[in-house]
């Protein structure tokens, strides 16, 4: 069921969000094989679907998404739990005293955390590859990548478990997994959402962003997600603006992006580009001349920015670091001040470059990934007669655009040549993301959307 | 299409991890510096392309400090 009719069945009194919680715990726990989930919030989830039950016999309404299960990448704070980040590192912290932000927001609208979801150790990876949760798999195919690193959010609404979850994106770990798992996806603007109660990896980089089973579903969690938050002092003071009302009912010019952005391409992605390139009438290509060295600006800042946040514990415990994250971040710590003053110039001149692009053009489409999911474990992996560190390479498209802290959306479709998802995407202005939602819901439309990987549920 | 770009010419990665790691008290193994230079070179080699990146010098970074938040 979508997030939109489980809310409407809800409220209706058609189903009990004590029956909503029961089912997606369930589902979870038929879809163990996908490693994706790190917790379950039983308890809590239940007592939280009792209080909304209790409501609606009452006659109240508790929101606009009344009993929607939803999942949190396992940065996210949920009180009386050590937020763990993926990471052996941070296990001796003090267990959060509150939930972050985003969780407070989603249930005060009526949604119930069911779970916490794996990730890549502390978000540095696009893989879902894990050495102390497991390597989470994907729903399409499980020897392969679901996609990070908001790796098991992304696998549990590809596999129905959920019709919701949150995940960060500093390079794209919203926006990989979307594309590789075969779900929607945002990447809000820098700064919309509230990071307070996120375990920080890369701050001047780092969003929060959420997938859901559609589009409408994503505009409405998106809608609940942008308060005010005075503990987040990067947000946004802008006022919150509603995408959902009035969602696809206006018009804009698109544009594709091409040169860096056009190689190399998996057959599957490029038909996938092309079809919604004709589905949003984008005629014209245009280039981001600087694309290339904005993913080296969003590569140098990241590990520079990781490798500080981590230093205390790389000098006193490094040990307890995972062997694909260690020697990155220590490499990061010592990254020179001229690289880490370059890439902020970069990021500039590129984000100046890219507004002056959509001068003439409300919406720009892109690639997610050069190529479907990637076996698990793969180092190298060819992509159009291009051997990729595909770890790396497969964020090559979203690391580029990052550092300009636009929105942008990923819609999927199933490639014809793998049968795997691949993704597209829609880049828009700062702050529009009413239109980044309104292009996904045009192309929704047009097939861009796939339908949930269901676990069977498994008897002993 | 290069895999990873090449790093600024007579850049000695292990040489600069072994120093540089002194002077923030990261202490690295040394059967594992092997892994941090080659990861500090590929990050070299991506500092390289920013380097030749033309009239980089006189931008305006990104960041910018705003005393009392953005507040009216």
């Amino acid at each position: 069921m979508s997030l939109r009719q489980i809310a409407a069945d809800v409220q209706a009194g058609r189903v009990t969000a004590r029956q909503i919680v029961e089912d997606a715990l369930s589902a979870i726990d038929a879809a163990r094989d996908l490693q994706a989930a790190t917790h379950l919030h039983r308890a809590r989830a239940v007592a939280c679907a009792e209080r909304i039950d209790a409501r609606i016999a009452s006659g109240s309404q508790p929101g606009p998404l009344a009993g929607v299960p939803f999942a949190a990448k396992n940065l996210f704070d949920v009180e009386g739990f050590v937020t763990r980040a993926g990471s052996r590192a941070t296990e001796a912290n003090a267990p959060a005293g509150r939930d972050a932000f985003a969780i407070r927001a989603l249930e005060a609208a009526g949604a119930i955390l069911v779970a916490s979801t794996n990730m890549d150790e502390l978000a540095y990876g696009f893989s879902g590859e894990n050495a102390h949760d497991g390597n989470t798999r994907n729903p399409r195919d499980l020897e392969r990548s679901a996609g990070g690193s908001s790796s098991g959010s992304a696998a549990l609404v590809a596999a129905g478990a959920v019709p919701l979850a949150l995940g960060t994106d500093t390079n794209g770990s919203v926006r990989v997994p979307a594309a590789l798992s075969g779900v929607a996806g945002l990447k809000p603007t820098y700064g919309r959402i509230s990071r307070s109660g996120v375990t920080p990896f890369v701050r001047s980089l780092d969003h929060v962003g959420l997938f859901a089973s559609d589009v409408r579903g994503l505009a409405l969690a998106y809608d609940v997600l942008q308060g005010r938050d005075g503990d987040d002092p990067v947000q946004t003071p802008r006022a919150a603006k509603q995408a959902s009302p009035g969602l696809g009912a206006g018009t804009f010019r698109a544009a594709r992006l091409g040169g860096y952005f056009d190689a190399p391409l998996h057959p599957d992605v490029r038909a996938a580009t092309d079809a919604a390139a004709a589905a949003l009438g984008a005629r014209e290509t245009v280039l981001l001349e600087l694309a290339e060295a904005a993913r080296a600006a969003s590569f140098i800042l990241t590990t520079a920015e990781g490798g500080q946040e981590h230093l205390p514990k790389l000098q006193s415990q490094p040990e307890r670091f995972g062997p694909l994250v260690r020697n990155r971040l220590r490499a990061g710590a010592l990254v020179p001040a001229t690289w880490t003053a370059c890439a902020q110039k970069l990021r500039r001149r590129v984000t100046d470059e890219l507004c002056a692009l959509m001068r003439e053009a409300d919406i720009l489409i892109a690639p997610a990934t050069p190529c479907p999911a990637f076996p698990l474990g793969t180092d190298d992996w060819e992509v159009a007669e291009t051997t990729l560190p595909i770890r790396l390479g497969i964020g090559m498209f979203t690391q580029a655009l990052t550092l300009t802290g636009v929105p942008v959306a990923v819609v999927v479709c199933q490639g014809v040549e793998s049968g795997l998802p691949v993704g597209v995407q829609i880049v828009g202005r700062p702050f529009q993301e009413a239109t980044v939602l309104g292009a996904a819901l045009h192309l929704e439309r047009a097939g861009f959307q796939m339908a949930p990987q269901m676990r069977e549920p498994t008897h002993a | 299409m290069r895999t990873f770009l090449p790093p600024p010419p007579d850049f000695d990665a292990a040489a600069y991890v072994r120093e540089a790691a002194k002077a923030i008290g990261l202490t690295i193994p040394p059967e594992e510096l092997a892994e941090v230079a080659l990861n500090l070179e590929r990050t070299s080699g991506f500092a390289e392309l920013l380097a030749n990146v033309p009239g980089l010098d006189a931008e305006e970074p990104a960041p910018v400090f705003r005393p009392g938040g953005d507040a009216p």
